[in-house]
């Protein structure tokens, strides 16, 4: 028995929930477990999606290191250890790959992460090339650029709050089939 | 000073950097979580190559992946030759991209033009 069937299979016996196609995490997050998780990601999304477009699947793989390395690299910066948990997934709903992803903000940083997305989602897509540039050039975090410059993709966040009072920054980046 | 080889790794391209003949070539992926830190050694060692160059010096980039962190040290790394070129050095880089890659043959079009370093093209397979 392979290892994705004695994990499936173990799924069926717990009643855990199983979709197939769809790789999740939900733990601690830092640089060195991005690494991992992004090689693994790799080898999954070329093994699932090798029918579909090889530049489209490169795409997706460019966007869910953006996505996966953010995440890592503010619970580096922000915890020493004992990284938060956070949650990890790329899905495909049969028109296009989704990306998401859940992770602990601390209540002093909302403000300054929130204004960060917003100042980026404000900018006119024609602005966008100019940012940009600017971030290459003279320092700065491309990431959430890159990802604002996709074509044929929606990007949306949001932040919630627990009854703990915890801060949650929600992603999603959802990417059409032929998002070349 | 020596020959710089770094092997490549999962995440991380092979890097072949000669001071003897001039080409110092960079292959693969990059995409390591800390590329600050990956990109540290290359630098400085091109920065010891500056003061003591080759008659000609061709950074060879054949890029597979790259993340936006190793976009800035790229920057950063043919920023450290662009003295050797505005004094009068054979210097050029060789942009080497995955055929129909728009993305990182645009990175080099805006590195070349803001820089004013000569860039040669060349579509490849991987």
């Amino acid at each position: 028995m392979n290892g994705q069937n004695d994990i499936n299979n173990k799924k069926d016996l717990f009643s855990l929930p199983y979709v197939k196609d769809q790789l999740e995490y939900w733990g601690p997050v830092n640089r060195a477990f991005s690494d991992s998780f992004l090689t693994m990601g790799h080898k999954f999304i070329y093994q699932y999606f090798g029918r579909l477009d090889s530049k489209y699947l490169k795409i997706v793989f460019s966007s869910f290191v953006e996505i996966v390395q953010n995440v890592a690299e503010y619970n580096e910066g922000s915890y020493e250890v004992n990284f938060p948990q956070s949650f990890l997934r790329l899905r495909d709903t049969g028109d296009k790959i989704v990306i998401d992803t859940v992770n602990s903000i601390k209540s002093e940083d909302k403000l300054e992460v929130q204004t960060i997305f917003e100042r980026v989602f404000a900018l006119p897509k024609e602005e966008l090339q100019a940012e940009y540039k600017k971030l290459l050039l003279k320092g700065g975090s491309l990431g959430l650029i890159m990802l604002r410059k996709l074509k044929n993709s929606e990007f949306e966040y949001s932040f919630s709050e627990n009854e703990e009072g915890d801060t949650w920054l929600v992603i999603e980046l959802k990417m059409n089939y032929g998002n070349t | 000073m020596e020959i710089l080889n770094i092997e490549p790794f999962l995440q991380t391209p092979e890097i072949n950097f000669n001071h003897q003949t001039g080409i110092l070539y960079l292959c693969g992926k990059s995409y390591p979580a800390d590329a600050i830190d990956f990109y540290k050694s290359i630098i400085d060692w091109s920065k010891e190559y500056c003061q003591n160059p080759a008659d000609k010096t061709t950074l060879i980039c054949e890029i597979e992946y790259l993340n936006s962190a190793s976009q800035k040290q790229l920057v950063e790394l043919i920023l450290v030759f662009k003295p050797l070129f505005d004094s009068g050095k054979n210097f050029k880089v060789k942009w080497k991209y995955e055929e129909g890659d728009d993305d990182i043959l645009s990175v080099g079009e805006l590195v070349e033009h803001e820089l004013e370093i000569p860039f040669e093209y060349q579509e490849v397979q991987f």
